[in-house]
């Protein structure tokens, strides 16, 4: 117990954070079920669940998968190669590391026991005037300290990376896993700040004292939305980059041939970590802001285009003509990639000015950034988990149970994530626990609800394969435990004496 | 756990998954404890400010009672949003020696400010009551520049869709 808690290695910290993301995935998983069997039939049906709690439910769910599933799990994984992939002992500052570590239980407890109202974009003047507490504030101070977690993660990422990498390893021959991580840091280190300021702006504005948001006392709700996105749609690239980081890792490996291009990938991560910051208004184009603006921020978004073809362009000519092997890590990651096109393909279409006037707080908004992250992102990490399950437990898990859940959570999540834009294009609102009784509403949300119960147990197949493999689980060689010809990394650069 | 340099394998016991997993159990153990019991609890004070809010019309109501040679004109509640009704009466017939309050029963600011828009270039000229916080009423206003038979337009400068007339009688 008291090694855990105050061990500052960095394949510690990595595991503590991987695992307790883990944790979070099922946890915001068991959430996101009980709202698709909610939704199975219209009218109020499980737990008694009226808006209210309808609404705390999906908060939590939001929030915790975010900022509590998807970046820390990112963190967990680049924690513990990071400093593997630049050959250094640890973590520039690994007591800070695992001060960033151990902020996010506090940040956790406080979302998960208030389980506030707000939903996760803590959209004012609700979130201001009206969003009961303490849970509301509870949710405000968890923000606030999953913000400066990140913030110290980050930091020490960039350090590590551009000042302990070792002199011999060039920048441009570092793994591209590291630049994405470098990427996503600097992402972080920019983009946070705004939103920790807003979270201290609504918490004062609750209190009455002052009136940011409030247009009673002349504030205006449409700051907050300015400020909220400025941090969250960077945010997408900063949940996306790692995955799509991670895939840099895994394609070439299981495809049995080099990257199709390096310098294109890091063009591309740089593309989007800068144009990232160029498209946070497209989620305000209801709000009233002329065409102009309007125009500019469709043009930041559709700017980000090229960056995202430009991975998936070096995913396929990468595996193009190699000898792929097809094992739960590439499944999952290859998987991935393709919901990623079937995401950006919405999101692009929805960029379109008029088009976003039908679908803004539509399902077809839930489906698209679904997509993307239960899709994408969660599809990468989970082949990343499989990817690294030898090389943390020294055993092999059992690949047969992994392809059985990827081809159920494929078919689940399509189902799923396809069926809401549908449902979006249709009309139903999203945030709402209830919908008008009619044939073609019902039997799309019967077929969501359908898919979600795809995919809940075939993650329950996950976490048993995990738990049961990682004790009785085929011992392996960790150095290329799924025989591919390929090593985790260059074991002989990092340790010579090995060689 | 892992020691500097040593090649970082973890290889689980029975034993050592079976803390892991109490200790991830038990903390959920704990948190669902606390927040089940209190679940309505944690959700059943209003902030602060909403008590602040509530205060303001309580205390401007009375301003708004008439006054002998005073018209008073109401702005009511959801005019922000656009198409609701929002200045009452939208075409009052006002004496031209007559003061005029508006009186805002709505739950954000307006203003009533003479002209058609905020491209009128008469805008504000015949009178402007600036900002009406919500639950308040304006300052009084004069007519300025009419004569009897005029008809004076005017709008909202925060949501300009917020627009009434006024006819000047003798």
């Amino acid at each position: 117990m008291w090694e855990i808690l105050f061990s500052t290695h960095h394949t510690d910290i990595g595991l503590l954070y991987i695992i307790s993301s883990l944790t979070f995935l099922f946890m915001g998983g068991a959430l996101a079920l009980s709202i698709r069997s909610e939704l199975f039939l219209p009218g109020a049906h499980i737990f008694g669940m009226g808006p209210g709690d309808f609404e705390r439910i999906f908060t939590v769910h939001g929030s915790n998968m975010l900022l509590l599933w998807v970046i820390p799990f990112a963190a967990g994984v680049g924690n513990y190669l990071i400093p593997i992939y630049v050959r250094y002992k640890d973590m520039a500052w690994p007591k800070l590391n695992a001060v960033a570590f151990w902020m996010i239980p506090v940040a956790a407890a406080l979302v998960w026991i208030g389980f506030s109202d707000v939903s996760w974009v803590g959209a004012a003047p609700y979130s201001v005037i009206r969003s009961a507490g303490p849970a509301t504030d509870m949710w405000i101070f968890g923000m606030k300290i999953l913000g400066i977690s990140s913030i110290l993660g980050s930091v020490n990422f960039v350090v590590t990376i551009l000042r302990c990498k070792h002199p011999d390893l060039p920048i441009m021959k570092m793994s591209l896993f590291a630049w994405a991580i470098l990427v996503q840091s600097f992402m972080i280190i920019v983009a946070m700040p705004t939103f920790s300021a807003a979270m201290l702006m609504m918490y004062t504005d609750r209190l009455g004292v002052t009136g940011f948001f409030n247009p009673a006392m002349g504030g205006d709700p449409i700051a907050y939305q300015h400020l909220f996105w400025f941090t969250f749609h960077p945010e997408v690239y900063i949940f996306v980059i790692p995955a799509v980081g991670m895939a840099y890792e895994m394609i070439p490996k299981f495809s049995r041939k080099p990257i199709f291009s390096y310098q294109s990938g890091v063009v591309a991560f740089t593309l989007l970590g800068t144009l990232g910051f160029a498209s946070w208004a497209h989620h305000m184009f209801a709000t009233g802001m002329p065409f102009t603006e309007k125009t500019v921020f469709m043009i930041g978004t559709l700017a980000a285009v090229p960056g995202s073809a430009m991975h998936v362009f070096n995913f396929v000519a990468t595996m193009w003509g190699g000898r792929i092997k097809f094992a739960a890590p590439m499944l999952f990651t290859v998987g991935g990639i393709m919901l990623f096109y079937s995401a950006g393909a919405g999101g692009v279409v929805n960029t379109a000015i008029p088009l976003d006037f039908i679908t803004h707080d539509s399902y077809f908004i839930v489906g698209h950034f679904h997509l993307f992250m239960m899709g994408t992102v969660t599809f990468v990490f989970i082949g990343v988990v499989y990817y690294l399950f030898p090389l943390i437990t020294g055993r092999m898990y059992n690949e047969r149970a992994a392809q059985v859940q990827f081809i159920v959570v494929l078919i689940g999540v399509s189902l799923l994530f396809g069926t809401q834009h549908m449902a979006g294009l249709y009309g139903q609102p999203r945030r709402t626990f209830d919908y008008v009784p009619i044939p073609p509403l019902i039997i799309m949300n019967q077929i969501e609800t359908i898919g979600a119960w795809m995919v809940g147990p075939a993650m329950g197949l996950m976490l048993i394969n995990l738990l049961y493999s990682a004790v009785k689980g085929r011992p392996v060689e960790t150095r290329d435990p799924f025989e591919i010809g390929e090593q985790y990394y260059n074991y002989a650069r990092r340790e010579p004496h090995l060689a | 756990m892992t020691a500097r340099d040593e090649e970082p394998m973890l290889r689980t016991t029975g034993k050592r998954l079976a803390q892991g997993m109490a200790i991830i159990v038990g903390v959920m153990a704990v948190g669902a404890a606390i927040a089940i019991p209190n679940w309505h609890n944690f959700a059943s004070h209003p902030p602060p400010v909403s008590m602040v809010a509530t205060v303001a019309p309580t205390t401007a109501a009375p301003i708004a009672a008439a006054v002998p040679g005073t018209t008073t004109i109401s702005i009511l509640a959801g005019s922000s949003v656009q198409g609701n009704p929002n200045f009452t009466p939208d075409n009052d017939r006002v004496p031209l020696t007559n003061k005029i309050v508006w009186v805002n029963k709505d739950t954000v600011p307006h203003t009533a400010t003479s002209g058609t828009g905020a491209s009128d270039p008469s805008s504000g000229k015949v009178f402007d009551t600036k900002i009406i916080t919500n639950g308040q009423s304006s300052p009084v206003q004069h007519l300025k520049g009419v004569k009897v038979g005029d008809v004076v337009p005017y709008y909202c400068q925060i949501h300009p869709y917020m627009t009434g007339k006024i006819t000047v009688i003798a």
